[in-house]
């Protein structure tokens, strides 16, 4: 029998757990952005004068209007917590601004340059009438996304801890991926689509070497910034090398490597799509091209839309994976 | 006549250098520890107890002299010895569960070939023996700095190393956790059967009375004495209040601390 006194938590050492309070209905509908809302649709029951003077006229307000209800219906589901709440509805209301500005402005008194803006209308119909082809620009898109940011971050994580691990490899190959990493890919994308045999080997390159300049120089100053009494607790485990790299400082970069993934896809696709714009045959990229090509600014909005919306949504699934993997900061 | 020092030190010194200083954090030190026993090493800011701490967990290499764990010269890390860092130093991406029952595995690694299941169950026993059970699945960042390290001691001991380093464990945790945890660490280091050999570095004269056997009082690269605690255990915080050894041996070691602070140079923390 012990003869020390009892030895539980004190009260000091607890911790609570802090439950985010829940909106009110009455909150998650009585806003500014929601009034924005309903002038959306209270506009769209005006006369239209871009029906009167545009060739094409224009389309019904059916597309528009689903996109308007599947905007909400997202809105009302993340509007559910106190935390945030002012923020999202904050930026809702702007989103509703500006498309009630747009609806207003072009499709009921067509006050602005009517052969290059198209009215909201005539935009989200695209997305209905050309889906396919949309579809069809976003898989291949997706495909050289997905292998090309996927295998370049691979590449620089593995690599790069190696480097930064080994000090002497550090200051020898530190200077040099610096100096390379601040050269922008868009420079020499068109050489890249010149001299690859098809233009999914040129595409895979440039978004390849994008993101992987970026993230093999991040590698390198990750590992040699790792906390020192973290390193120290795995070293009297006497870890050997290879485990230490891939149980310690990998998993504690983690959290940096997934915060610097959001502008690692924004660099891809920004190269990607500059590629697609150079030589390709499909992609987002493409079909914005084709169409400013042709002089069919609506469709190029709606493409641009839906890789701005593309891009949007990867970055929720970033978030969510964060929020799911990453549960710790440093 | 029968050698019982678990640990040795010979003629140990260690000097750190970078290109423009160079500095000598220890200076010929002998000790030796037996096996079983609490050792406290005190001593001023920056006179090199945690230096020589660090050689002991073969983190840092003695520029001379030699450092012996049964018999054999410590080269590095070994799973003969587990540390306590004083900054929570557990993984922070792993629940508290994972923290113990990896460093079980990884410590072993070599030498025997333990299955996940049973790292686990050692790791949940452990986080049980300090309070912990309930928030075995709970990362760092949630658990309080005493919840930390409470699984930083269960981390250590979980491993079942002969020696236990602990290099100023509660040295940043609230006066009442502090009591309670040295009572803990008490507790689990009495109740076990192979005791345990410690070596704990702390600031604090009281602590280094209520738990050690030997305090070591270092002076800036040295040992000024060694010092042989002689108070029964188990041993109680109240009840040391008045007891006549405790008073004077705090009161000697306050005016060996005073005398410290007259001589000590401006050398700082090495740190490690």
């Amino acid at each position: 029998m012990s003869s020390y006194d009892e030895v539980s938590l004190t009260d000091s050492e607890k911790v609570d757990k802090v439950v985010p309070k829940k909106v009110s209905w009455k909150y998650r509908i009585l806003n500014i952005a929601n009034l924005f809302f309903i002038l959306i649709w209270l506009a769209s029951l005006l006369p239209s004068k871009y029906n009167e003077e545009m060739r094409i006229g224009l389309k019904d307000f059916k597309a528009f209007g689903v996109v308007l209800i599947i905007i909400e219906v997202i809105f009302m589901l993340l509007n559910r917590t106190e935390k945030g709440n002012r923020t999202q509805r904050d930026i809702m209301g702007f989103v509703y601004f500006f498309l009630l500005i747009w609806e207003v402005g072009v499709s009921r008194f067509n006050l602005l340059p009517y052969a290059f803006v198209p009215a909201p209308e005539n935009v989200f119909y695209v997305f209905y009438e050309d889906y396919i082809n949309i579809l069809e620009g976003f898989k291949s898109s997706m495909i050289l996304i997905i292998f090309g940011v996927g295998s370049a971050l691979i590449f620089a994580v593995i690599l790069g801890t190696l480097v930064g691990w080994v000090p002497r490899l550090t200051n020898a190959i530190y200077p040099i991926v610096k100096a390379i990493s601040t050269v922008p890919p868009l420079i020499y994308t068109s050489y890249i689509v010149l001299i690859m045999p098809t233009f999914f080997m040129a595409s895979f390159t440039v978004v390849f070497l994008s993101v992987f300049w970026g993230s093999f120089m991040g590698s390198i100053n990750n590992t040699a910034f790792v906390e020192k009494k973290v390193i120290n607790s795995a070293r009297v485990l006497n870890m050997k090398t290879l485990p230490m790299l891939f149980k310690i400082i990998i998993p504690f970069n983690f959290p940096r490597i997934i915060n610097n993934l959001p502008i690692n896809l924004a660099t891809a696709l920004m190269t990607l799509t500059a590629a697609e714009m150079i030589g390709a045959t499909s992609g987002m990229g493409y079909y914005v091209r084709v169409s400013l090509t042709y002089a069919n600014y609506t469709k190029a909005i709606a493409g641009i839309i839906f890789i701005g919306v593309v891009v949007s949504i990867l970055n929720i699934f970033i978030d969510a994976i964060k929020r799911k993997f990453v549960t710790w900061q440093y | 006549m029968i050698n019982l020092s678990l640990i040795k030190i010979e003629n140990l010194s260690l000097t750190y250098e970078t290109e423009k200083t160079r500095f000598k954090a220890l200076d010929n030190i002998n000790l030796e520890i037996n096996k079983g026993e609490f050792v406290c090493l005190i001593g001023s800011s920056g006179c090199g107890k945690s230096t020589l701490l660090g050689v002991l967990e073969g983190l840092l290499s003695p520029s001379e002299g030699k450092v012996y764990i049964n018999n054999k010269e410590v080269n590095g890390p070994g799973s003969d010895r587990a540390v306590v860092f004083q900054n929570y130093s557990l993984f922070p991406w792993m629940s508290a569960r994972k923290n113990v029952a990896f460093a079980i595995v990884e410590s072993k690694r070599g030498s025997q070939k333990i299955k996940k299941h049973d790292a686990y169950a050692t790791a949940d026993e452990f986080l049980n023996k300090v309070g912990l059970y309930e928030y075995r699945n709970k990362q760092p960042g949630e658990l309080s700095g005493g919840m930390q390290q409470r699984v930083a001691i269960a981390r250590a001991l979980a491993c079942n190393p002969e020696i236990l380093l602990m290099d100023e464990p509660f040295g940043a945790i609230d006066a009442k956790t502090r009591d309670v945890l040295q009572q803990l660490l008490l507790k689990l280091w009495e109740e076990d059967e192979e005791k345990k050999t410690i070596v704990f570095v702390t600031h604090d004269l009281e602590e280094a009375i209520f738990l050690a056997d030997k305090i070591v009082f270092m002076e800036p690269k040295g040992i000024k004495e060694v010092i042989n605690v002689n108070i029964e255990r188990p041993r109680n915080k109240e009840k040391l209040l008045s007891n006549d050894r405790y008073r004077s041996l705090r009161s000697r070691l306050v005016k060996m601390f005073n005398n410290e602070d007259d001589n000590i140079d401006l050398v700082g923390g090495a740190g490690i």
